[in-house]
């Protein structure tokens, strides 16, 4: 081994309890940078899977000018549900299932009471396919195509009107002319996937029986669009946008459901933060070992001066002592923390609450492989500069004085 | 032939508002192989000659040749290529260097100077011979005794072949038989290698050993360079009968 690096390695080792103290602080700021790390790109992924995976789809097409007046659920803004537009959307690149929805409000009663609702009717077999986890919070039978008025209601609401599967009620609604129609229906089961509102207000429906309450035979509001994959999305998007021309607007999940997307950021923001503070611990300590290692090593450093050694050589020998710490720090953080993480996701993650939401989601840390490099340069290069000041001050000791130390 | 030629030295310190003189004009004259002790009270400005002798420090004012080369003048990095290749230092303290053994620490002065390890260690071995630490190469410093340390040292000074030794008080922290090994061990490696030592010292032992005596004075030779030569000539011709 090079001389000088054999030499800053032993030195390293020389205080193993200071050694030891700093490596840790090291390895602790590179554990939780990655343990932390893992589990809020679990859990973003977690929730952005449940948005993706299991309500809106990776992106929605509608007619223009739809979202302006989305919270109507208006009926005007209709196309083929096997038309042209869904051949043009299922022929894009980069996507892998197509549902077509219509989504319409009205009011859903039991026989002595009725509250408003926002409804959705789907083809079973279209809709599981883009949305897996559709069904991930129910309870009871899902939407199919063997009972054509199986509904599937929210817990609350359901709870509210006081119906349990097997039994149920009416759903009333304007049809697109302006009647009011109404239909029974049956109820299969309840989601509840503890977000208030769809608890309240949310009934998925088979899309025939939607149909004929609103008098739209073959007709949609909207499609629910999956991708390959999570990346992909954006240029899956512009694809169709160009596929289907101006009439059409086509909206990414991050559009349709922002806040998913700005709580994800705000927790990877935070967990920057975190770690940084980490990093400027574990750095202060490092500055602190090195300058005691200066103090201690005084008139050693005035030895090796004297018999020749040029300052370039010591402010390098004391980089390398600062580099093995970060060597071993970094190397040992890092192992123990993707052990944890794999061993953790082994056993099926830990079970959490996402944010606004009181359903029970398992949280499976994943190695976030984004955040590896970014931690593993910052604890290294920050170690090695905190050797930069000590190392400084080693090199400019003055020989005189520092053989003159105790 | 003069290994070490002093002109005017002057040595002065600041201390806050106050100018501290150490050195008020030394002129030295060094012959090669010469054996020779400064010797002085406290705070007379041996060590501050030595110092810089050794190109540890700068004169304030002054020429100092050595080996015929004008070198007071150079900077840090100059300085430390001159030690390396000139001159061995042996320290009263020894200054090993505490996580290398016998062996690593011998080398040292060679190995930050890049030279070819097979040479080296041929050479190590040989002076380690030399000094009696054949069987101690592989022992690390805290695992030697006051005297074995400074045979390391020793050693240490003299594997680069330099011209010139200094020894500082080498002999202050050893009992007085190891005291007067390692000195018969300096003058025997005086006259077989032709090596120049200059020491610092109150040990009237070393002094006795001496070739020349050199006394320094509150900053300033104390009796001329000749008429301390003439008194260590003296000494010397008595030790030897």
């Amino acid at each position: 081994m090079f001389p000088i690096l054999r030499l800053a390695f032993r030195n390293v080792l020389r205080n193993k309890g200071r050694a030891g103290f700093t490596v840790g602080a090291i390895g602790f700021a590179v554990l939780m940078t990655l343990l932390l790390g893992s589990f809020i790109v679990g859990l973003g992924n977690e929730m952005i899977d449940d948005v993706v995976k299991g309500k809106v789809g990776s992106l929605q097409v509608h007619r223009k000018g739809y979202d302006d007046v989305r919270e109507n659920q208006p009926l005007d803004l209709d196309f083929a549900e096997s038309g042209d537009v869904v051949a043009k959307v299922q022929a894009v690149p980069g996507v892998t299932g197509v549902s077509p929805r219509l989504v319409f409000s009205g009011l859903a009663a039991n026989g002595s009471q009725s509250t408003m609702i926002i409804a959705t009717g789907f083809d079973a077999t279209a809709e599981y396919k883009v949305l897996p986890r559709a069904n991930q919070f129910l309870v009871g039978k899902a939407v199919s195509g063997e009972v054509a008025n199986g509904a599937v209601f929210g817990f609350d609401l359901a709870t509210a009107l006081e119906l349990k599967g097997g039994t149920g009620g009416t759903i009333q609604a304007a049809a697109k002319s302006g009647q009011q129609n109404a239909l029974d229906f049956e109820l299969r089961g309840t989601q509840n996937n503890g977000n208030a509102f769809e608890s309240k207000r949310t009934v998925s429906v088979p899309l025939k029986w939607a149909q004929e309450l609103l008098g739209m035979p073959g007709r949609i509001t909207e499609l629910a669009v999956s991708t390959a994959d999570r990346e992909g999305i954006e240029d899956v998007a512009a694809r169709i946008r160009t596929a289907l021309g101006p009439d059409y607007e086509v909206q990414t999940w991050k559009q349709l459901r922002p806040n998913v997307d700005d709580v994800v950021n705000f927790q990877r923001l935070i967990l920057g933060a975190i770690c940084s503070i980490f990093l400027v611990i574990a750095i202060i300590g490092v500055i602190n070992t090195m300058l005691m290692a200066v103090l201690e090593r005084t008139r050693e450093i005035g030895t090796m001066m004297a018999v020749g050694m040029r300052r370039a050589r010591i402010t390098e020998l004391f980089l390398l002592e600062a580099a093995a710490l970060a060597l071993i720090g970094t190397g040992g953080g890092l192992g123990l923390s993707l052990t944890i993480i794999l061993t953790i996701a082994s056993k099926g993650g830990v079970p959490a609450n996402a944010p606004g939401s009181t359903a029970i989601y398992h949280i499976i840390p994943a190695v976030p492989f984004g955040l590896l490099a970014p931690t593993i340069l910052a604890a290294f290069l920050g170690t090695v500069l905190a050797g930069v000041y000590p190392s400084w001050r080693a090199a400019r000791l003055n020989p005189v004085d520092a053989l003159r130390s105790l | 032939m003069a290994l070490v030629q002093l002109q005017g030295i002057k040595k002065s310190y600041q201390l806050g508002k106050t100018e501290v003189v150490a050195l008020k004009g030394v002129d030295l004259t060094i012959d090669k192989g010469e054996f020779t002790v400064v010797m002085g009270p406290s705070g007379s400005g041996k060590t501050t000659l030595l110092n810089i002798i050794g190109c540890l420090d700068r004169a304030s004012a002054g020429s100092y040749k050595l080996d015929g080369e004008e070198i007071g003048h150079r900077d840090f990095n100059d300085l430390a290529e001159v030690r390396n290749r000139k001159i061995g230092f042996i320290f009263q303290n020894f200054n090993l260097i505490p996580v290398l053994d016998v062996v690593e620490n011998v080398e040292f002065p060679c190995v930050i100077r890049g030279e070819n390890r097979k040479v080296l260690r041929e050479r190590t071995l040989k002076i380690a011979a030399e000094v009696g630490l054949t069987p101690y190469l592989h022992h690390k410093p805290d695992e030697l005794s006051g005297g074995q340390r400074q045979r390391v040292a020793i050693a240490r000074a003299l594997v680069t072949e330099p011209q010139l030794v200094l020894a500082d008080e080498p002999t202050a922290n050893l009992d007085s038989t190891t005291a007067d090994q390692i000195i018969d061990l300096m003058l025997k490696l005086n006259r077989e290698h032709g090596v120049t030592f200059l020491f610092s010292t109150h040990d009237p032992r070393v002094m006795e050993h001496a070739r020349r005596v050199v006394r320094i004075h509150d900053g300033v030779m104390a009796d001329g360079t000749e008429a301390a030569k003439v008194e260590s000539d003296r000494l010397h011709a008595a030790a030897v009968h």
